[in-house]
């Protein structure tokens, strides 16, 4: 082989690995490109992730309890009885008297008027509400083990504020358990 | 291809690479900086709307009182509130200092459905639309008719501009 031939295979071997090389780095670059671009993609939803502002807390908080307090404080059309009385009249059937359309009875089918008014009239207002706002919750009253009442939307699994009143009723007997969820 | 056209078209894709990169970050620290802002002004608004909640749920021209002028709670006195509306509106300047660009009004849901307006002052002077962002604090309330003695069922909505 002459020196000219010997010259002309090793440049050419030379320039192919230099070729190689710049490809790997090519190669090289454009998965940093990739990997970068997910990293900024995920780092943009990390960033623009909404946290539960003050005003939602504050919101939720009180809307539970300010809404069990005026709830049961309100003059139903029964007798003009208030929420509340309502309710310690329904916890006491078979022997509750209020008779809310004064037909001379004091029963609706199987359940007493008072029970089945405080739930009408609590469903009314929390369609207008809470159901207007779309606003999920959980609405029970019982007395003992015995339900009273239960409305609710959708229901409250994991998070939720909870306004509560204690309803008694027979001095030294248990109360009356009023709770409504607000998720 | 020569070793020197080679090299210029790695230099270009590099350049290339680098200004995607560049553009790329700058798109992202933008973003985060309108963000944060808008979370900043949002906050604010918000907390803005829990004070002016809370100052307009202990209104004295507004809160049910017993006895020697204790204060009840989450109760309205109805016939207050009928007269606030119109002292209220004759002093537009003074209650701009507690509620300041806002809309207070009070819903009576039960019995029968009523809507006292209190309140409302836009940034722009004119009526609030769909348009116009706010922050809305339901407080729901008692309505006493001192007359009759009979609690109705009602919200105070406080909706601050922002």
């Amino acid at each position: 082989m002459t020196l000219l031939q010997e010259n002309i295979i090793s440049g050419c071997c030379s320039l192919k690995s230099t070729h190689k090389a710049q490809m790997e780095v090519l190669g090289l670059a454009i998965v940093v490109l990739l990997v970068s671009l997910s990293l900024l993609f995920v780092l943009q939803f990390v960033v623009n992730r909404e946290d539960e502002q003050p005003r939602q807390i504050f919101t939720r908080d009180q809307l539970a309890s300010t809404m069990v307090n005026s709830l049961l404080e309100t003059t139903t059309s029964c007798a003009d009885l208030t929420m509340t009385e309502l309710l310690q009249d329904c916890a006491q059937q078979p022997l509750s008297d209020a008779d809310c359309d004064r037909d001379g009875y004091t029963r609706i089918g199987t359940r007493a008027e008072s029970c089945v008014y405080a739930e009408g009239i609590t469903s009314q207002i929390f369609s207008d509400t809470l159901d207007a706002w779309d606003k999920k919750y959980e609405f029970t009253v019982k007395y003992g083990t015995e339900g009273l009442a239960n409305i609710k939307k959708e229901g409250c699994p994991s998070e939720y504020d909870t306004g509560s009143a204690l309803l008694p009723l027979v001095p030294g007997g248990p109360s009356i358990f009023v709770v409504l969820r607000v998720c | 291809m020569s070793k020197a056209q080679i090299q210029m078209t790695e230099t270009i894709a590099i350049l290339i690479i680098f200004f995607i990169l560049v553009m790329f970050g700058i798109i992202f620290f933008s973003q985060i900086q309108r963000s944060t802002f808008e979370q900043r002004s949002t906050t604010a608004a918000g907390e803005r709307a829990i004070s002016t909640a809370l100052r307009a749920t202990f209104l004295p021209e507004l809160v049910c009182t017993k006895g020697d002028n204790v204060e009840i709670r989450d109760c309205i006195d109805v016939t207050k509130l009928k007269a606030a509306a119109a002292v209220i509106k004759e002093h537009e300047d003074y209650y701009f200092d507690i509620f300041q660009y806002a809309t207070v009004r009070v819903e009576q849901y039960y019995p029968v459905e009523t809507t006292y307006l209190l309140y409302s002052r836009t940034r722009d002077g004119n009526p609030p639309n769909e348009l116009t962002t706010k922050a809305t604090t339901p407080v729901p309330v008692s309505l006493l008719d001192p007359f009759t003695g009979e609690h109705y069922f009602g919200v105070l909505f406080i909706e601050v501009y922002t």
